[in-house]
């Protein structure tokens, strides 16, 4: 009896231990998943509030489109955002979250559905879905790199490329995987591979325009490519985005006094990929001036002279002309600039005729109707300036200017830029050795890459 | 009693004969509780008899005249004379914490105190009822040995440490066990009335049953049980608890005079001009509009001196005070009634608590509790409890420094709630007055902010449920031999509901922001329709426990074993929801529907926004399976060995099972040198030395090896969901290991006038959790990633001393617990030497170092030209700000200034009792540590308006450097400099302190006696949080807290039973 007893409590013991596995099986958290579907990793990439809202935006602040008053200057809060205004030559980033670790959380997300999308099971009716994911990864990963490179690394010089340090590419979401900095050539080289198969795989159209599609992948190359100074493939990725998207807006048909004539976002159909920079308070438009030559330099019935700019009522202008809508910054991929880079191709290859015309089909859309007046241009030469002028003011606080000084000086532009502070003035000469922005110190300290030459 | 005992000793002897006569008698404690299996001896003819169940004895005499004596664990021995005839009955006056005859529990056993091996704290119903509150944790900080909760300036919410910190991340709460299973629910569920004792597992040998949920400590409740053999009983409690509202002149504060100059200063310079081109309408604070105003020629200087002026009358703590803090006011009343038969017994008690804040926060809590013990045959025993606690809380008024403008500044002292007239005044939340005054052309609905309106128009209500069942079946197999299952389901379900109505700020704001004005016509149209906005959210938690246990208690000739083993399966679920409910109308229940998908033009600013969603949902199941076995093993009453073991596994998520499952074990020794035929001595009642030894483990189920999605809210845009990365594939993560060595002696001498225990502890932390900085470059949006990234070692000193004097009637008895503690960071894998990873990050580990090391930057005194702080870089005095405090700057060149918790603590308590009356106090100290005083942040007080007072004490001229260390007000403000003076050795203060944490003066009414039964009264009256003794830090309020120290209390209740 005693016995049976016993037996009866181990058979439950051993019952219970046998059941465990099943019983521990169970989801601890019923949101959590391990990538197994295309839509668990395209759901990453659509977490736009941070793949598509923090752009580094470095560059758009070394620009000249804006200056700040000394007041302005004086008052901002962040140590480091004063300190890349005067193009100073180190701490120019915070610690923690700042332009770098904002960059690399994208592209730590494109290698991770790069990788992951390996390993799982795909349906053939899910291939679409696939493609139009892996396009999106391949595309963010290509489009984070350049905008690093413009800001990490020195422009583009073929002689020296092979050479010059570039960005660290990371390839793979492994962590054990050491960063490196590769050159500039094959910063530059991935990137536009990185594109080449973004647009390979992306579709004409895409559900958002927080998710990029083939157009705008043409455009990314078009971009790449005008970087590396190789036109006639620039001239030939920017033909085949209008091809297939070369909507202009009609700026007649905004509201110029609306605090934000572009609103709301996506209601301008030159936007070919959305999304737009972490700035903090230096570029908000209450302290960032417009440089006053600039202002200037648009004629009175140039309609971007009231839709880009509002009177602060002191002689200063603030820029509001954002194709977000809002006050942050646009800095994706639209038509106007993929006109303006074929405009500029067209000049520098001299086809001086089909560069006016390309430049004209975006202008007129862009003065009071009736009133413009088609630019003309005898030489090349010529029509590069205009192009280059009308793309000056066209691009401004999308962070294009910076990467256009880099560019431009080392064609000969000999841009040098210029700040004043309390009467006291800072300049950074062509092809300075500080357009190539330190990598946070942080960085340095705990991977030991080399830092950008002071 | 007493005096008819002594009238019997003096009568007695004139009666001796000697002949055989029966002696019947009943044993209770003070509380008329039997005292079972008390020893009952004959002096004289040394004949023997102990106790049984009902407290009763029956004894052969052979002579009337003799002495009986009457010993049982925890009780004084007490000789009283025989009687004749008729009863005896004897009170014991139990040992206040004695060693022997304690049991203490584990949660799966209970057993005596000597016959374990591990470190126990046991805390008796009587020492925590010296304190009166709400909850019964809170009472623990002051009385429990080894136990003691961190300064608020490096752990806010009174956070418990059970002997030193021997984790480099965040210190996790205790487990909390009641009757046998972990507590899931809110603690303050648990009436206090209803606990009996408390016990605090400390050692390995104690805890590890507990596996990997002790590593933090493990607090053992008991509640109140029924007994079988018992009278019926009621006991009453009620006691009230009120204290004054907090003082806050003594906040360090700029008075609104001299925030005046200071913002007439930042006007001059034209700092934060740029919002005025704010598209948002940034607020500006009423100085600088007034000053705006003169700017434009709308009021002549005169007349702004004269408003300023009138401003400069003003002092915010006077408002709060006035409208917002009044006396706090707690009540709390507890009924219990019991009663028992031989093979039933029965357990009912009913509570009440209404609590009302400083703040006017309302909180009531109900609480049934019924249980029931059944004894169907010798063989069978079963038990269940039922416990249903129910709370209403209801928000209060806001609490000091509550307000902010949407920029970030904190309300300017010079800040009034009422107007002239004596109605609430509006004040710059978050728009500027000048564009609210003429935004909505008159049509859209008041967008003003009211401080002194707000709080009652947002209430928050939080209404808590939790109902436990508990029940325990246990056979008897064989003698010794016991099969026991109990099962625990607790459900808890919060229910929570905001409700902004529809006159509120918050409602009017959104309301406003949502509407689309069109100017030609006048027509508004309401994106978010107007009337209130209710916010729901409603939590359940249900747990549940199943366990099988079968315990050995025999003995074989000199051996007696003590053992359980068993397996346990729990499980705890939540389940949560939240909703938004825009357009509410409380009259007619009825609501409107709002587009949360599409975006709509803010009015403000032009921008386009979704209109805010609270829609959420979210559930966890987290799982676990153990098998665990516990063994006690004495020889011969000399020497006891213990061991344990333990195995653990839970579903953590993206892990394979085996990989789930981690064994802990412990190990001990005891030996009770009293035993010892060799060791003869009179000083000594007990001397036991012991030893443990065991594992305890740790594992945040949250941290997992492989990548974990997380489902979100949906693109709207895209109409596809949100995933975002929970974990990232970390596969070298294992548990956190501590192995602790316990060496302790347990003494009691002096016939237990002096009774103690000295443990001396070493605890080995190996594979310790940190977030360790990593490589930005990897992209994971974070910039640390948790590892295994180093050991510590922990050692410390536990005495108690337990002192009695009787001088009858006087009875001292006083209790010293003196703890100590100092840890050591043996192997630390991150070799990042960069200060600013150690400033004002107390538990940043260094190697060789204790956690939690306070570095400040060495400091070099005041510039005497211009009143810089000056430090030192590379050795050379320096103020080069950004260099000291930027990244490079090696820790090493930081001033250590000492450990920034206690290492030396306890507590001294005293109780006096003389006839009716009884006195208790205690008074707690913190000893041996260094905190980092506030102070004054100049681009804090430009940026974000936030004061202190010792900016009216800076450098202001040559020479003043002699007496301030306070720098001068620099414009603009560099925030390095700040950073520099805010963490620099010069505000380094030390701690220690000592303090008078309560009194409690209770006095006992004669109550007349009725059969057997006896009838208490007790009043009582208890001060809470006295006041400091003494500190070392003079200029400091109070170093345990920044800001509103704790408050005073008094109390004041009665305690009956009948």
């Amino acid at each position: 009896m005693k016995y049976n007893k016993i037996h009866v409590i181990l058979c439950l013991l051993i019952v219970s231990t046998l059941s465990c596995k099943k019983f521990l099986d169970k989801k601890s958290n019923q949101k959590l998943v391990t990538p197994t579907a295309v839509k668990d990793l395209q759901g990453i990439l659509d977490n736009y509030l941070r793949i598509n809202h923090f752009n580094a935006g470095a560059a758009e602040k070394s620009a000249d489109d804006y200056y700040l008053t000394t007041a302005d200057w004086s008052a901002l809060t962040v140590t480091t955002d004063k300190r890349i205004y005067n193009w100073e030559k180190d701490n120019l980033f915070p610690s923690g979250t700042n332009d770098w670790t904002n960059t690399y959380y994208n592209v730590y997300r494109a290698n991770l559905v790069i990788e992951e999308m390996k390993n799982i099971n795909i349906p053939s009716a899910d291939e679409d879905a696939k493609n139009t994911c892996l396009g999106h990864a391949y595309f963010l990963r290509a489009n984070t790199f350049l905008k690093a490179a413009v800001i990490w690394a020195p422009a583009y010089d073929a002689t020296t490329a092979g050479t010059d340090l570039g960005i660290p590419l990371r390839l793979d979401p492994d962590l054990d995987v050491l960063t490196t900095r590769a050159s500039v050539d094959a910063t530059y080289r991935q990137i536009i591979s990185d594109a080449k198969t973004a647009a390979g795989l992306l579709p004409v159209t895409a559900l958002a325009l927080t998710r990029p599609s083939k157009p705008a992948a043409f455009a990314l190359i078009a971009r790449a490519y005008l970087l590396t100074a190789q036109f006639d493939s620039c001239l030939a990725y920017c033909n085949k985005t209008l091809q297939l998207n070369n909507n202009i807006k009609d700026y007649n048909q905004l509201t110029a006094s609306a605090t934000f004539p572009f609103a709301p976002r996506f209601s301008n159909p030159e936007i070919l990929y959305d999304c737009y920079m972490s700035t903090g308070s230096i570029l908000s438009n209450t302290r960032a001036k417009i440089d006053s030559l600039l202002y200037q330099s648009y004629t009175a019935n140039d309609l971007r002279k009231t839709i880009f700019f509002r009177n602060n009522n002191n002689g200063t202008y603030g820029f509001k002309g954002s194709y977000i809508g809002a006050a942050n910054l646009f800095d994706g991929l639209a038509t106007d600039e993929v006109i303006l880079m074929k405009a500029e191709c067209l000049a520098r290859t001299g086809q001086t005729t089909a560069a006016m015309d390309a430049l004209n089909s975006l202008l007129i859309k862009r003065w009071k109707t009736g009133t413009f007046i088609l630019y003309t241009a005898t030489t090349a030469e010529e029509a590069l300036q205009k192009v280059l002028q009308e793309r000056r003011k066209e691009l401004l606080m999308r962070s294009i200017r910076w990467m256009d000084i880099k560019r431009l000086n080392k064609l000969g532009a000999n841009i040098t830029i210029q700040r004043v502070l309390n009467n006291q003035s800072f300049t950074v000469s062509p092809n300075d050795l500080r357009y190539a922005l330190p990598i946070p110190e942080e960085v340095i300290a705990i991977t030991g890459i080399p830092q950008n030459p002071r | 009693m007493k005096k008819i005992s002594l009238l019997l000793l003096i009568t007695l002897p004139l009666l001796t004969m000697c002949q055989s006569i029966t002696i019947n008698g009943t044993v209770t404690n003070e509380n008329s509780t039997p005292v079972n299996a008390a020893s009952i001896t004959l002096l004289r003819t040394g004949e023997k008899t102990v106790t049984n169940a009902k407290g009763h004895f029956t004894i052969h005499g052979t002579r009337l005249l003799d002495t009986i004596l009457v010993e049982a664990f925890g009780y004084y021995p007490q000789q009283v004379p025989n009687n004749e005839r008729g009863q005896l009955h004897i009170t014991l006056v139990p040992k206040i914490t004695a060693l022997a005859g304690v049991t203490v529990s584990t949660g799966y056993q209970q057993f005596f105190r000597q016959t374990s091996t591990g470190s126990f704290t046991k805390l008796s119903n009587k020492i925590l009822n010296e304190q009166l509150s709400t909850d019964i944790i809170s009472r623990l900080q002051y009385i429990t040995n080894g136990y003691t909760t961190m300064p608020s300036r490096v752990s806010s919410g009174n956070q418990a440490v059970i002997r030193g910190i021997s984790t480099f991340s965040a210190v996790n709460d205790p487990l909390v066990v009641v009757d046998n299973f972990p507590y899931e629910g809110d603690i303050r569920n648990i009436n206090p009335n209803d606990v009996e004792s408390i016990t605090v597992l400390k050692d390995a040998a104690s805890a590890s049953i507990w596996g990997s949920r002790a590593a933090n400590g493990v607090i053992i409740i008991t509640t109140k049980k029924a007994g079988f053999n018992q009278p019926l009983a009621f006991e009453f409690t009620a006691g009230t608890t009120i204290g004054k509202e907090p003082d806050l002149t003594k906040l360090p504060y700029i008075p609104a005079a001299d925030f005046i100059d200071i913002e007439q200063f930042l006007f001059s310079k034209q700092f934060g001009f740029a919002d005025t081109l704010s598209p948002y309408h940034y607020p500006f604070s009423s100085v600088y509009e007034i000053l705006f105003r003169q700017q434009k020629g709308l009021l002549s200087q005169q007349q702004t001196n004269e408003m300023l002026d009138s401003m400069r009358q003003t002092d915010l703590r006077y408002q709060y005070a006035k409208y917002f803090y009044n006396p706090m006011y707690n009540q709390q009343y507890s009924l219990a009634a019991r009663g028992g038969s031989a093979s039933m017994a029965w357990n009912l008690s009913l509570g009440f608590d209404k609590n009302n804040s400083e703040l006017g926060l309302l909180y009531n809590r109900y609480t049934l509790r019924w249980e029931n013990s059944f004894k169907p045959s010798p063989r069978l025993d079963m038990n269940w409890s039922s416990t249903y606690a129910g709370s209403n809380q209801q928000s209060g008024k806001p609490a000091w420094e509550s307000f902010y403008t949407a920029s970030g500044q904190a309300m300017p002292p010079y800040t009034s709630f009422t107007n002239a007239a004596g109605d609430a005044a509006p004040w710059h939340k978050n728009y500027r007055q000048t564009y609210l005054d003429t935004a909505g052309a008159g049509k859209l609905l008041n967008w003003n902010y009211y401080p002194l309106q707000e709080y009652s128009q947002n209430t928050t209500a939080i209404r808590l449920t939790d109902l436990t069942f508990n029940p325990v079946i246990r056979y008897k197999l064989f003698k010794g031999l016991y099969i026991e299952g109990r099962y625990r389901f607790q459900q808890q379900r919060s229910v929570s509901t905001t409700l902004h109505e529809a006159a509120s700020f918050f409602s009017r704001d959104l309301i406003n922001t949502f509407s689309q004005l069109n100017r030609s016509t006048g027509i508004v149209t309401y994106k978010v329709p107007p009337g209130a906005i209710k916010d729901d959210a409603q939590n359940i938690l249900t747990a549940q426990d199943i366990r099988f246990q079968l315990n050995v208690d025999r003995q074989w000739q000199r051996f007696n074993l003590s053992a359980i083993a068993g397996f346990q399966a729990s499980e705890k679920k939540t389940t949560g929801d939240a909703n938004r409910i825009y357009g509410y109308n409380m009259e007619n229940l009825s609501l409107a529907q709002v587009d949360f998908t599409s975006t709509y033009p803010m009015f403000s600013s032009g921008a386009f926004s979704f209109i805010p969603s609270l829609l959420n949902e979210t559930k966890t199941n987290i799982r676990q399976v153990s098998l665990y076995t516990n063994a006690s093993l004495t020889w011969n009453k000399k020497y006891t060995l213990t061991a344990s073991a333990r195995r653990d596994a839970a579903n953590l998520f993206g892990v394979s099972t085996n990989d789930k499952w981690n064994p802990l074990w412990s190990a001990g020794l005891a030996w009770n040198l009293l035993a010892e035929k060799w060791f003869t001595q009179s000083l000594f009642t007990t001397l036991r030395p012991r030893i443990t030894f065991g594992s305890t483990g740790n594992i945040d189920p949250a941290k997992t090896a492989a990548t974990t999605l997380s489902y979100g809210a949906i693109n709207t845009f895209t109409n596809t969901p949100i995933v975002t990365i929970n974990n990232f594939y970390n596969p070298t993560l294992r548990w956190e290991k501590t192995t602790t060595l316990n060496t302790a002696v347990d003494f009691s001498l002096l016939n237990d006038r002096i009774t103690g225990s000295i443990e001396y502890y070493q605890k080995k932390a190996r594979d310790l959790y940190m977030n360790l900085p990593v490589d930005p470059t990897l992209g994971l949006g974070t910039t640390t990633l948790v590892k295994n990234a180093g050991n510590m070692q922990n050692h410390g000193w536990d005495i108690e001393l337990n002192t009695i004097y009787l001088l009858r009637p006087l009875r001292w008895s006083g209790q010293w617990i003196i703890n100590t503690n100092k840890s050591k960071v043996t192997n630390y894998y991150n070799t990042t030497k960069d200060a600013n990873n150690f400033i004002g990050t107390p538990n940043a580990p260094v190697n060789g170092q204790p956690l939690y090391t306070l570095y400040a930057y060495r400091w070099a005194g005041l510039d005497p030209l211009n009143g810089d702080p000056q430090g030192y870089y590379q050795d050379q005095v320096s103020k080069d700000y950004a260099a000291i405090t930027g990244t490079g700057y090696p820790y090493t060149d930081l001033r250590k200034v000492g450990s920034s918790i206690p290492l030396l603590f306890g507590s001294w308590g005293n109780t006096l009792e003389w006839r009716n009356f009884s006195l208790a106090i205690r008074c707690t100290f913190k000893f041996r540590y260094w905190f980092i005083k506030e102070s004054i942040s100049y681009s804090n007080l430009f940026s974000l308006y936030r004061g202190h007072s010792d900016y009216l004490i800076r450098w202001k001229k040559p020479g003043d450097e002699a007496i301030t260390t306070v720098p001068s007000l620099t414009y603009p403000a560099d925030n390095n400099r700040d950073q520099f003076y805010n963490y620099a050795e010069v505000l380094a203060a030390k701690g220690d302190n000592i303090r008078l944490q309560y009194i409690n003066l209770s006095y006992a009414l004669n109550t007349s006696k009725h059969k057997g039964s006896f009838k208490t009264i007790k009043l009582f009256a208890v001060g809470n949080n006295l006041g400091i003794l003494w500190k070392a830090a003079k200029n400091v309020p109070d170093p345990d807290n920044a800001g509103i120290p704790p408050l005073t209390t008094y109390a004041f209740g009665l305690k009956t039973t009948f």
